[in-house]
């Protein structure tokens, strides 16, 4: 078991190697900086980004549009999602407008919300309306494969509701919650920087990135790019803890 | 739109042999520089500083646009810069020169661009921007000539609030040295005749578009660089179309770029330009 897991890390630790050597050859090709600079550079960059005073604040402005946005598409994809789950008429009800939420391109979302909001809010809001379908169709999902025969008993022995609720309902969507919360974390901080990108509030990677393309800074564009993989990365990882978190306190 | 005339005998002649392309955003324009497809290229001065900074083998050769840049909005009660203290002024791109120049004449004016006033880049291309002020969705922007023409002829409650370009005159002394006309060094060494003959075609065709507004502003038409007659024409003597010489100029294009590396040495590549910038 044990030789079986780092034979699995040995081939992400060589998919990494792979996707550095691609980079540098690339590099090497081009030799260029403003095409593709070299990987050794963009480290460089990436911690001297990291290591510059304006960082904190950057990196958290992000972070926290991105933790707004999920936090109220969450607490909306549960809610609604619960209520659709329960009852089919509302399912039916509110599915047509999921479905639109969905498809509108994100770009489309962005163009008009650069017309409604002030540019600190947009991000925010691209983010909520990207994640909460997700969340959403993630925790009617769970609702409905719950065995109704589970309910059907607990009823016939007159169960209390919310002893249903948390004991029957609430562990049997979990997985569906944390696998809709780990997908829409995953497009939520794309969103959240196409946002900043366009909407060029004063404190962003999005912005970052913005100015750094407009100073032909390649380098600091690939860098920012590293540095939110890294963010999204370190969420995901969050998510995965706080679901095992959960199971264990199930059992 | 100093080449106008320029753009119109080639458009005339049976066999040209240039080619000229005519993009609405300098991030187009440097695409092509970064490919190295173009043997002249027309976009701002800070960025071609960019560009050579770099190490993209172009060269300035003229400057043939002097400022082109108003606050342009309905509110009718601005009349000096201390009223714009807390108003909330549309800019495109942040970085780019409508940004960094306005920045600047806002220091310069006892004004900080990060507290005392709202700078919002909502609307990030020069035609978004321009839309944007003619739908009345922003009250006040930075837009660049043709477009404040444009826009002055689409919305009736619209009019240019400052001319940056005087307003920089006043500080500075000498007018926005805006626009740079570059030349790809291997066409200056390959075919110095071509450089010339497009130099001084591109230079009398300013000259006659300053003596010949009429006619110039039916070919901006014809061209469809503007759709509307009136705009082009009052849009000409805003424009500050001047082709001068890069080289004549060397110290004031200098000092402009001096400005604005000492604003943030990013906005011209990190470094100011030696002497070879200049042909």
């Amino acid at each position: 078991m044990n030789s079986f897991f780092t034979k699995i890390q040995y081939i992400s630790f060589a998919s990494v190697i792979i996707l550095l050597g691609i980079w540098k050859i690339l590099a090497l090709y081009f030799d260029s900086d403003f095409i593709v600079p070299h990987p050794e550079d963009t480290f460089l960059t990436v911690a001297k980004l990291i290591g510059s005073t304006e960082f904190i604040m950057v990196a958290s402005s992000t972070i926290i549009r991105g933790i707004i946005g999920f936090a109220i598409s969450g607490i909306l994809g549960m809610g609604i999602g619960v209520l659709a789950g329960i009852n089919p008429r509302f399912n039916a009800f509110i599915t047509p407008f999921l479905v639109m939420v969905r498809s509108i391109p994100v770009i489309a979302l962005l163009l008009l919300a650069l017309i409604w909001f002030n540019p600190d809010v947009v991000p925010v809001f691209i983010a909520m309306l990207t994640m909460f379908p997700f969340i959403c169709t993630n925790v009617i999902d769970g609702i409905r494969s719950i065995d109704p025969g589970i309910i059907e008993m607990a009823k016939f022995y007159k169960v209390g509701k919310w002893r249903i609720i948390s004991e029957v309902y609430i562990p049997g969507i979990m997985p569906f919650i944390i696998s809709g919360a780990s997908s829409a974390m995953g497009i939520g901080w794309r969103a959240v920087i196409i946002g900043e990108v366009l909407s060029q509030p004063k404190y962003g990677i999005g912005t970052k990135m913005q100015s750094a393309q407009t100073f032909l800074n390649v380098d600091a564009v690939i860098a920012w790019t590293l540095i939110a993989v890294l963010l999204s990365y370190g969420f995901e990882k969050i998510i995965r803890w706080s679901e095992r978190k959960i199971v264990t306190w199930r059992v | 739109m100093g080449m106008i005339r320029l753009i119109d005998s080639i458009g005339n002649a049976a066999n040209p042999d240039i080619e000229i392309d005519i993009l609405n955003e300098p991030i187009q324009v440097r695409k092509m520089m970064l490919e190295g497809t173009a043997d002249f290229a027309i976009l701002p001065t800070t960025m071609a500083a960019i560009l050579y900074n770099k190490g993209l083998d172009y060269r300035l050769i003229a400057i043939p646009v002097w400022g082109t840049l108003y606050l342009f909005g309905k509110d009718t009660s601005i009349t000096c810069w201390e009223d714009l203290r807390n108003k909330k002024i549309n800019v495109m791109a942040r970085g780019m020169t409508p940004d960094v120049l306005f920045r600047y004449l806002l220091q310069q004016n006892g004004i900080d661009p990060d507290n005392d006033i709202t700078l919002d880049y909502r609307f990030p291309t020069h035609i978004d921007l321009a839309n944007a002020v003619a739908a009345g969705q922003a009250e006040l922007a930075i837009i660049s000539e043709p477009l404040v023409s444009l826009v002055a002829s689409k919305n009736k409650d619209v009019y240019p609030i400052f001319d940056l370009n005087q307003e920089w005159n006043k500080q500075q002394g000498t007018p926005i040295a805006q626009t740079a006309f570059l030349v790809k060094m291997s066409t200056l060494k390959e075919k110095p005749q071509l450089v010339e003959q497009v130099l001084s075609a591109y230079e009398k065709s300013t000259n006659w578009v300053n003596q010949n507004p009429d006619s110039a502003a039916a070919l901006i038409v014809k061209y469809n660089i503007l759709p509307d007659y009136n705009a082009a024409l009052q849009s000409i003597p805003r424009s500050n179309l001047h082709f001068e010489r890069a080289h004549k100029f060397q110290k004031q294009i200098e000092e402009y770029l001096n400005i604005f590396y000492n604003m943030n040495p990013e906005i011209i590549g990190g470094k100011l330009t030696d002497e070879f910038f200049f042909y």
